[in-house]
C-alpha cells in the first residue's frame, strides 16, 4: 500500500492531539509553493555563482 | 574542552596604573607610547565614552597564538624580531597603584592586547591584536548572542563580553583572516581560532598563498566549512544588477545576525585599490524608524508573495572595521550596493538553512494558511488576515535551540495576562527539532512600538531547504492566537493541519537573545 504523503511532524501532531485535543482538520492549499521555489533556486543560484570570479579580500 | 585563550592569561611581566581623569592626555599618550595608529586611537576612545578612569598597562610575553603568530611571521620575514606586548585594560573606578590592587569585573570595561611589529610600516608598527569591548550601551543597539571573554588583569581573572575585534598586520593576516576570527571565535568548541589555523585550512585552495594579502572567496568559504559551519553567500560581481536587486545584502547580513553566526560584507573602498571585508555582529533597533509606505520596506519574493522584513527597522549594522577600530554603527543604506562585492550570511552551529530561505518558506504557509483558514472570529486572527491582505506583515526570523523556544514560550503572556499551559511546553520540548527557526508575525505598530508579535510559524532548522526537496518535512508548527497547527497528512494536495488551543488569545512579546 502506497504511503500517504504528509505534511511536517505527523507524529508530534498525533502526540499533542492525543494529550491536549483537537478539532477538524484545517485543509490548507498551499498557493506559493511554486514562487517560494523559484525564490529558492535564484539563493541558490548566487550562492553556486559565489565562487566563479575567486575575489580577493586584503 | 581546549580553550585558546592562553595568550589573554597570561602572567604579566611589569605593569603601570594610570588614572584617566583630567588633565591626562589620550591624544599624547597614544602619539607617544604607539604613534599614529588609528585603531589604538579608537580604543581609548571607546574606554572615555565608557567612562574609563584607570587605565592599566602590562607588559605580557608573548604566548599560545601570539607566539605561534610570531613564528609563523618569523617563517617568511626571517629578518623579523617581535616587538612589545602590551595588555591594556580599562577601568570605571580609580585602581589604587599596588602590586595587588582589587580588581573586579562588574568595574572591568574592556581590554586589547597592543602588539608591536617592528617590519611594518615605520609610521605604525602597532596594531590591536584583538580587543573586546561591550556594545554601546544603549537599548537601540542589539548584539544578539555576544561571547564572555575570559582575560587576566595582574593577579586576577576577569570576565567581559562582547565580540572580539582584531586587526590585520599584513604580514600572517589581512581584513578576511580577522573578520573570519571575529566571528567564528564566538562559536568554535575551542573559544577562539588561531591565524596559523585559518591560512592553514585556507591553504589548498589557492597553494602558496601570501597570508598577508588575504583570502579568497573559497578559501574563506572552505575554513568556514572546516570548522563545521554551514552559510550563505552571494558575490555580486558575478550576479550583478539581478542579484543586487533580487538579493540585497542587507538581507544577508540581517539574517546572519539573527542566527547568532554573524555575516561578512567584502566592499570596495571609494579611492583605495582592492577589496576590504568586515565582521558584521549586531544592528540597531530603531523603533521610531520613517516606514511610511509599506512599498518602499516591501521585500517582494514573487508576483504574489511578499512581506515587511523586519530588518527595516535597522538603521545601522554594528560591526568592527580592523582599519579603524571596533564597535562601530555602519548605517544600513550607507554602503552603496554598486560597491557591494560578497556577502555571507554565516549559521549558528546546529542551523543547516539560511534566514533568508527560512522567511521565504514561512510567508509562504502562514498566507496559505491565512488564505484557507475560515475561522476569523478571534479579532487578532481577523486583524492578521486583514494585513495579509494589505502585504503589511512584517516577518522577524530567529534561529534558535528548542530549549530557548520553549523557554521564551513559557515566558511570554498575551495582552490581557494570558499564558500557555505548562504541559504544552513539557510537551513540545520533547517533540521540537533540537534547532528551529522561529519566524515571528508580526504587524506595523505591533512591532516597532510595542516590540510585539501575533504568533509564529516555526521551521526544522536542522534540514536544508533546497529548492530540489520538499519543503513538506520543514514545517513544524504555527502558532496564532488561540491556536497551535501542527502538521498532518495531505489529501488531494493540500495539507490537513492539526489544530490545538493555545491559552494565548492575543499579541504577546518579541524573542530577545
Amino acid at each position: 500500500m502506497e504511503k500517504q504523503a504528509t505534511f511536517g511532524n505527523v507524529a508530534l501532531a498525533k502526540k499533542m492531539a492525543t494529550q491536549f485535543g483537537t478539532k477538524k482538520a484545517v485543509s490548507v492549499e498551499m498557493r506559493y509553493s511554486k514562487e517560494v521555489r523559484s525564490f529558492i533556486r535564484k539563493v541558490e543560484e548566487a550562492h553556486r555563482k559565489a565562487a566563479v570570479n575567486d575575489l580577493v579580500f586584503g | 574542552m581546549p580553550n585558546l585563550d592562553d595568550h589573554r592569561k597570561v602572567v604579566s611581566e611589569k605593569h603601570k596604573i594610570f588614572a584617566l581623569n583630567q588633565p591626562f592626555s589620550i591624544f599624547e599618550f597614544i602619539e607617544t607610547n604607539f604613534g599614529g595608529c588609528d585603531s589604538i586611537r579608537r580604543v581609548f576612545s571607546l574606554a572615555r565614552s565608557a567612562k574609563a578612569v584607570s587605565l592599566i598597562l602590562e607588559v605580557i610575553p608573548p604566548f599560545g597564538i601570539i607566539l605561534e603568530e610570531n613564528e609563523d611571521i618569523s617563517s617568511k620575514f626571517p629578518t623579523y624580531a617581535p616587538g612589545a606586548l602590551i595588555r591594556a585594560s580599562f577601568w570605571s573606578v580609580p585602581i589604587p597603584e599596588a602590586d595587588n590592587p582589587p580588581l573586579s569585573s562588574d568595574n572591568f570595561i574592556g581590554y586589547a592586547i597592543l602588539k608591536e611589529d617592528p617590519i611594518l610600516h615605520p609610521s605604525c608598527v602597532w596594531h590591536v591584536f584583538e580587543a573586546v569591548f561591550p556594545k554601546y550601551n544603549h537599548h537601540h543597539n542589539c548584539v544578539p548572542r555576544p561571547k564572555k571573554y575570559q582575560v587576566r588583569v595582574l593577579q586576577k581573572i576577569l570576565e567581559t563580553e562582547g565580540v572580539l575585534y582584531c586587526q590585520q598586520n599584513q604580514l600572517n593576516k589581512a581584513c578576511a583572516q580577522v573578520a573570519l576570527r571575529s566571528l567564528l571565535s564566538r562559536m568554535v568548541d575551542d573559544g577562539d581560532i588561531s591565524y596559523r589555523t585559518i591560512n592553514r585550512l585556507a591553504e589548498p585552495e589557492r597553494p602558496g598563498f601570501i597570508w598577508g594579502k588575504g583570502l579568497s572567496i573559497k578559501q574563506m568559504r572552505r575554513v568556514v566549512t572546516e570548522l563545521g559551519f554551514k552559510y550563505n553567500d552571494v558575490n555580486y560581481d558575478e550576479g550583478g544588477a539581478k542579484a543586487r536587486r533580487n538579493l540585497p545584502y542587507q538581507k544577508y547580513a540581517y539574517a546572519g545576525l539573527e542566527s547568532g553566526g554573524g555575516a561578512l560584507l567584502g566592499f570596495t573602498l571609494l579611492g583605495r585599490p582592492g577589496k576590504h571585508i568586515i565582521p558584521i555582529y549586531g544592528h540597531t533597533f530603531n523603533k521610531d524608524t520613517w516606514v511610511p509606505d509599506a512599498n518602499l520596506a516591501y521585500f517582494q519574493l514573487g508576483k504574489h508573495l511578499g512581506y515587511i522584513p523586519s530588518e527595516n527597522w535597522t538603521s545601522s549594522f554594528l560591526a568592527h572595521d580592523d582599519n579603524f577600530g571596533p564597535n562601530y554603527c555602519v548605517p544600513r543604506l550607507y554602503i552603496d550596493k554598486k560597491n557591494v562585492g560578497y556577502v555571507m550570511e554565516i549559521f549558528r552551529p546546529g542551523i543547516k538553512s539560511s534566514g533568508v530561505n527560512a522567511e521565504a518558506l514561512a510567508v509562504s504557509i502562514l498566507y496559505s494558511i491565512l488564505d484557507n483558514h475560515a475561522d476569523l472570529t478571534n479579532p487578532w486572527v481577523a486583524r492578521l488576515k486583514k494585513w495579509a491582505d494589505d502585504k503589511s506583515v512584517i516577518l522577524r526570523s530567529q534561529a534558535m535551540k528548542k530549549e530557548e523556544y520553549i523557554t521564551h514560550l513559557r515566558s511570554i503572556e498575551d495582552w490581557e495576562g494570558n499564558r500557555e499551559k505548562a504541559e504544552i511546553c513539557d510537551s513540545l520540548g520533547k517533540g521540537l527539532p533540537n534547532f528551529i527557526w522561529v519566524v515571528e508575525i508580526s504587524t506595523p505598530q505591533l512591532f516597532p512600538a510595542n516590540e510585539r508579535k501575533i504568533g509564529e510559524i516555526v521551521l526544522d532548522a536542522t534540514k536544508e531547504i533546497t529548492s530540489k526537496k520538499s519543503y513538506n518535512s520543514l514545517f513544524v508548527l504555527a502558532r496564532l492566537p488561540e491556536t497551535y497547527l501542527f502538521g498532518g497528512v495531505i489529501k488531494k494536495k493540500a495539507p490537513e493541519f492539526t489544530p490545538i488551543e493555545s491559552q494565548i488569545k492575543s499579541h504577546s512579546s518579541l524573542i530577545r537573545v
